[in-house]
C-alpha cells in the first residue's frame, strides 16, 4: 500500500481486508476466474439507503485468461479476465455496466447473453440455485467496450461500459478484462457498477431475435422494421465500432448473385449491421454503420445466391420508432462513409468507411488541377457519366465531392469518391446537356476533424 | 449529401483551421475513429486548469447513443475567425457523454475562444484564458468560493464573478451536495433525490448545473476544483460509516466527468497539485478529504496523508514566486467558529497543522496564505503553530487565512466580537451572510474583497462588505468594512 492510503485501489482494499481470505486470493486466480464460477454483483449500503446500482470489485492481477472464449478486440485484449453473473428476471430491464480502475489503462468489458431460463415449474427455485443449472454460454460476445471502441473508452478520461436491453428471463455473464503487462494489485483492480432498469411491460419486436423464425425483408420494395422495446439478445454478434441498446434483424435470401444496396431510413435507427451465412456471427460480418446525423445509413454489399443475408437495425431508445429496410440490386450505387446519415467507423468494406489517413490529413495543403477543358459541348453529351482528368497535389482529399459548373452557374455534372489522390480520371454523372460555354469544376472534401472544406481546384475550360 | 449546416455552424473556420497541438498521448486515441456524433448541448461549456500553453476544455453531449463525439474549435476571436485548433473528441455513456480535452500549444496568458459542435448542435461560445509565462510579475485576479447548495438559494455570486475580470476561478468544495431535501422543506429550489452511486451522482452534477449563474461562470472563465466530502458524502472520511467503494469512486468520478481537470494517468482521483502563477504566486491545491487517517481505522490521525503532506512542505520551500496560495477546504486556525473543537477541520488534525505551520516558521517561508471553503463563513485568521502563544501575543502569525464565505450554504453566525473573544486570531467573521471572495495580488501587495449575494433571486444583487489588504512580507493585513450588515 502506498502513501495514497485512501486513494481508489486502496479504498477497496480497506473493504477487502475485511474478508478474511483476501490475502490469499491475492495470490492465486481469483474464484471467479471463469465463466462457470462468475461472481455477484453485490448491493451496498449508505447513509441515506440501497441505491439502485450494485458494485463488484475485481481483482485482475493473478487472473488468467480465458480458452475458447472469443475476444471482442483481438488475442491481446481481455489478457486476464474475471467474470461476473446478472441473473436472469422475469422481466426485461435495460442493464449498463461501467468499469474504472485507478490508472487510465483500458478495461475490456464484454457482455455474453445467456440463454432463457423459463420460471420453474413449482416448487419454486430460487433464482440463485437455478444459475448453478445453466452452463455458462460464451461463444458469441454480444456486446463489448474496449479502447477500439471510439467511445468513452476512448477518451482523454476513459471508462469503460456496456449497455444493453435486456430479455425477461435471460441472465448475462460480464467478462472484466486487462491487457498489456501486469501492473501493481492497485493498479489492477476494477471497480464495476452495475445498472438494471426493469422495463415492465416490454414485448420484443417482431425480428428480435436472429433465427429460422427471423422475418424477411422485401428484395423488391421497402420493409417497415419496428424498433421499439428491441433487445439484445444471445445470438446477436458485438460490434462494438457500432454499439446500440437493442437490436432487430431481417433476413434475405437472394435468387441471384450481384451487388445489393442495403439502406435504412429512420432517425431511430442508429446502426445498421449486415452479415453474410447460415447464421450471424462476428467472423461474418460485413460491415457496420453508425448514425452520425439524419439520413438514411447504407452500405452496399455483394451477394451470393442462397447465402442468406442478415440485416440487424440497432436503436437506442425504447420507444424507439419504426423504420424502412430496403435492399435493391445496384450496379454502380456510391456510397460513403456508411450514407448520407451515417459514419463508417472501419476503412473500406460494404459502408465504404473513409481509409485511416483520412483521421490525419491537412486538406487545406491540397490543390486540384488538370487539363484545360476543351472540344465541343455535345462531345461531352454522348456520356451518361463524363470523364474528367484531374491532379491532387500537397494532399488526399477524402470524401469528396466534384461538381462542375457550367453556363447559368448550373451544375452539369457531378460526382463523389471516398478519396481523391495523385492523377486520376473522375466519372461525373451527367445531370444535364451540356451546351457551349465556361465550365468550371468544384471540389469539397471532409477534413480529418470532419467538416466539410473547399479545396481550390483549376480544372476549368471552354467547350464550344 | 452531407448537410451544409455543420459548415455554417461557425463560420468561415476553414481557412485558417489546422490541427490542434494534442498531447502525444491522447493524440494517439484520435487515430482509434472518433467521430462527431449526434447530440445536444444542454449544460453548457467549461475550461478549466489552465496552463502556460495549455487549457482542458469541456462540455456534455446530451444523447441516448452509447457512443457519440463532438468537435471543438478554439480560437483567438469570440467571431471564431482566427481558429487555432481543432480537435474531435470522443465520448460515450462510459463517462456519462462528459467531452473533455486538453489543447496544448496556446500562448501564455491569452484570451482564447472555444465552441463545440456535434453533428446537429453548436455550444455557446466559451471563453478561456491561459496562465502567465513563469516569469512574469503581473498581478492576478482570482476568485473562490465554497458550498453551493442547491436547495438554499440561487448561485447569484457565479452570476456576479462571471462578469468579472478574472485570471481563474476556484471552487473550494461541496460543488454538490449530495442530500436531497423533501419538497415541503420550504427550500428556494428543489433537489429531491439522493446521490447514492455513478447514475444519482451524475444527475446531481445535472442539477446543479442547471443553474444560469453557474454555467455562465464556467463559461467565462477557467476554473480550478478541489473536492470537499459533500461531493461523496457528509463527513465520510470519519469511516461512520465508511462509505462502499462504489460510493466512493461513484462520487469521484462524477466530479471528473463533469469539471474540466487534468487526470493523472496514474493516479485518476489524484487532485492535489501546484499551478504556477508567473513570479506572482504558487497555487497548491491541496486534498484534505480523500487521504485522512485516523477515524475508526487504527491509523495515526492524518489529514493530508504522509505523501501530499511531503509534497506541499517541499512545494513551500522551493517556491520562488511572492505568494504561495494553498487553496483547501476546512478551517486551519483553532476553533475557527468561537465554540470550541471542530474535529472535522485541522482543529481534528493538530499534529499535522502543527507540523505544516511550524515548517512555514522554521523556514521562514514569507507570504503564506490560505484559501478555505467549507465553514459557511467570511472569515479571516492569523495562522501558527501554536496558537495558544499567537493568542496571547506571544508568538507572531506565520501565514493568514481567509474563507471566502459559502454560495448558497446557511452558516454559522454568531456575533465577531464573540468569537475574538475566545479564538483572538480571528480578525473578521461573518456566518450570515453568502457569495464569494475576489482576490487581488501582485509582487506588493494581497487584496481580499468578501462579496456578498442576495441567494433568494437569480438575478439578486453583490457587494463587496470587507476589504483585507495584505503586504508581501507582513502576515497580517488591514481591514476595511464597506458595507454594514444587513
Amino acid at each position: 500500500m502506498n502513501s495514497s492510503r485512501f486513494s481508489l485501489g486502496s479504498a477497496v482494499a480497506v473493504v477487502l481486508a475485511l474478508g478474511p481470505a483476501a490475502s490469499e486470493a491475492l495470490a492465486a486466480p481469483p474464484p471467479n476466474d471463469g465463466p462457470l464460477t462468475a461472481a455477484a454483483f453485490a448491493p451496498y449500503l449508505t447513509a441515506s439507503g440501497t441505491p439502485r446500482e450494485q458494485q463488484a470489485i475485481a481483482e485482475l492481477v493473478e487472473s488468467t485468461p480465458d480458452r475458447g472464449v472469443p475476444r471482442c478486440f483481438g488475442s491481446a485484449s481481455f489478457a486476464r479476465t474475471v467474470w461476473y453473473r446478472v441473473p436472469e428476471a422475469p422481466i426485461a430491464q435495460e442493464l449498463t455496466v461501467e468499469a474504472t480502475g485507478r490508472t487510465l489503462d483500458p478495461i475490456d468489458l464484454a457482455a455474453f447473453v445467456q440463454p432463457e431460463v423459463l420460471p420453474p415449474p413449482l416448487p419454486v427455485v430460487p433464482a440463485r440455485a437455478r444459475q448453478s443449472q445453466v452452463a455458462a454460454a460464451t461463444t458469441e460476445p454480444n456486446v463489448c467496450a474496449g479502447i477500439e471502441d471510439g467511445g468513452a473508452s476512448a477518451a482523454e478520461e476513459p471508462a469503460s461500459a456496456v449497455s444493453l436491453r435486456l430479455p425477461a428471463n435471460h441472465g448475462v455473464l460480464v467478462q472484466v478484462g486487462r491487457r498489456g503487462p501486469v501492473a501493481t494489485s492497485d493498479d489492477e483492480r476494477v471497480v464495476l457498477s452495475l445498472d438494471a432498469e426493469p422495463l415492465d411491460g416490454l414485448i420484443a419486436p417482431f425480428g428480435d431475435r436472429a433465427d429460422l423464425a427471423t422475418p424477411t425483408a422485401s428484395g423488391k420494395r421497402p420493409t417497415p422494421v419496428d424498433l421499439a422495446q428491441a433487445t439484445v439478445t444471445g445470438e446477436d454478434p458485438a460490434q462494438p465500432r457500432c454499439p446500440s441498446i437493442g437490436t432487430v434483424w431481417r433476413r434475405l435470401t437472394p435468387t441471384f448473385r450481384g451487388r445489393r444496396l442495403v439502406s435504412v431510413a429512420g432517425s431511430s435507427a442508429t446502426t445498421l449491421t449486415v452479415f453474410a451465412g447460415r447464421t450471424p456471427t462476428r467472423e461474418n460480418a460485413l460491415d457496420c454503420v453508425n448514425r452520425e446525423r439524419r439520413g438514411r445509413l447504407e452500405m452496399v454489399v455483394r451477394a451470393r445466391k442462397q447465402r442468406p443475408l442478415w440485416i440487424r437495425v440497432g436503436s437506442d431508445r425504447v420507444a424507439a420508432a419504426p423504420a424502412l429496410v430496403e435492399v435493391e440490386p445496384t450496379a454502380n450505387a456510391t456510397v460513403i462513409d456508411g450514407g448520407p446519415g451515417g459514419f463508417d467507423p472501419t476503412p473500406g468494406g460494404p459502408g465504404r468507411g473513409l481509409p485511416g489517413a483520412c483521421l490525419s490529413y491537412r486538406i487545406e495543403r491540397a490543390r486540384i488541377s488538370g487539363p484545360r477543358l476543351t472540344g465541343p459541348a455535345g462531345q461531352q453529351n454522348r456520356f451518361v457519366r463524363v470523364p474528367v482528368r484531374i491532379a491532387v497535389r500537397g494532399a488526399s482529399v477524402c470524401d469528396a465531392e466534384l461538381r462542375l459548373y457550367g453556363p447559368r452557374g448550373r451544375i452539369y455534372a457531378k460526382g463523389r469518391a471516398v478519396r481523391l489522390k495523385g492523377r486520376q480520371v473522375v466519372l461525373l454523372s451527367r445531370l444535364l446537356t451540356f451546351r457551349p460555354g465556361n465550365y468550371r469544376l468544384r471540389v469539397t472534401g471532409v477534413s480529418a476533424q470532419g467538416r466539410r472544406e473547399s479545396v481550390p481546384s483549376r480544372v476549368q475550360g471552354r467547350l464550344g | 449529401m452531407r448537410p451544409s449546416t455543420r459548415r455554417e455552424l461557425v463560420a468561415a473556420t476553414a481557412a485558417t483551421a489546422f490541427t490542434a497541438a494534442i498531447p502525444p498521448a491522447w493524440g494517439a486515441r484520435l487515430g482509434s475513429g472518433a467521430r462527431v456524433g449526434p447530440g445536444s448541448f444542454r449544460d453548457g461549456v467549461a475550461s478549466g486548469e489552465p496552463g502556460r500553453t495549455a487549457v482542458t476544455f469541456w462540455s456534455r453531449i446530451s444523447t441516448e447513443r452509447p457512443r457519440s463525439g463532438a468537435r471543438l474549435i478554439v480560437a483567438r476571436d469570440e467571431g471564431m475567425q482566427r481558429v487555432v485548433a481543432t480537435a474531435v473528441v470522443p465520448t460515450g455513456r462510459g463517462i456519462g457523454h462528459a467531452l473533455k480535452a486538453r489543447v496544448g500549444g496556446l500562448k501564455p496568458s491569452t484570451q482564447y475562444f472555444y465552441v463545440w459542435e456535434s453533428a446537429n448542435s453548436v455550444s455557446p461560445v466559451g471563453r478561456t484564458l491561459t496562465r502567465p509565462p513563469q516569469d512574469s510579475a503581473a498581478p492576478l485576479r482570482i476568485a473562490f468560493s465554497s458550498c453551493q447548495q442547491f436547495t438554499s438559494g440561487f448561485f447569484s455570486a457565479h452570476a456576479h464573478a462571471a462578469a468579472e475580470d478574472l485570471d481563474l476561478y476556484l471552487f473550494l468544495g461541496d460543488y454538490v451536495y449530495e442530500r436531497g431535501r423533501p419538497e415541503s422543506s420550504g427550500d428556494l429550489r428543489l433537489d429531491r433525490f439522493d446521490a447514492t452511486d455513478l447514475r444519482s451522482y451524475r444527475r446531481k452534477y445535472r442539477t446543479y448545473r442547471s443553474d444560469a449563474g453557474l454555467r455562465e461562470l464556467h463559461r467565462l472563465h477557467p476554473a480550478l476544483h478541489i473536492w470537499d466530502d459533500h461531493e461523496v458524502e457528509n463527513n465520510y472520511s470519519d469511516n461512520r460509516p465508511t462509505p462502499a467503494p462504489l460510493q466512493r469512486i461513484a462520487g469521484y468520478r462524477a466530479a471528473s466527468e463533469w469539471i474540466p481537470r487534468v487526470v493523472d494517468p496514474r493516479d485518476r482521483h489524484r487532485i492535489w497539485r501546484r499551478i504556477p502563477l508567473g513570479a506572482t504566486a504558487d497555487l497548491f491545491l491541496l486534498d484534505g478529504r480523500q487521504y485522512r487517517t485516523g477515524d475508526q481505522d487504527g491509523q495515526p490521525r492524518r489529514i493530508l496523508g504522509d505523501r501530499q503532506m511531503r509534497w506541499l512542505l517541499y512545494g513551500l520551500r522551493n517556491s520562488r514566486a511572492t505568494w504561495k496560495l494553498i487553496a483547501q477546504q476546512v478551517s486551519v486556525a483553532a476553533n475557527p467558529f468561537g465554540t470550541g473543537e471542530v474535529r472535522d477541520s485541522w482543529d481534528g488534525y493538530p499534529e499535522d497543522r502543527a507540523l505544516l505551520l511550524s515548517q512555514v516558521e522554521r523556514l521562514g517561508i514569507p507570504n503564506v496564505v490560505f484559501l478555505t471553503g467549507d465553514a459557511h463563513v467570511f472569515s479571516c485568521n492569523l495562522l501558527a503553530s501554536d496558537f495558544t502563544a499567537l493568542g496571547n501575543g506571544s508568538a507572531p502569525p506565520s501565514a493568514v487565512e481567509y474563507i471566502g464565505g459559502s454560495v448558497t450554504s446557511p452558516g454559522f453566525d454568531s456575533p465577531e466580537a464573540a468569537v475574538q473573544a475566545r479564538s483572538p486570531w480571528n480578525r473578521q467573521y461573518n456566518g450570515r451572510d453568502h457569495g464569494y471572495a475576489l482576490m487581488a495580488l501582485d509582487g506588493a501587495q494581497l487584496v481580499t474583497e468578501y462579496r456578498r449575494s442576495d441567494v433568494s433571486s437569480p438575478a439578486g444583487m453583490t457587494q463587496t462588505f470587507e476589504r483585507f489588504t495584505q503586504p508581501a512580507g507582513v502576515n497580517g493585513n488591514t481591514r476595511e468594512s464597506l458595507a454594514p450588515p444587513v
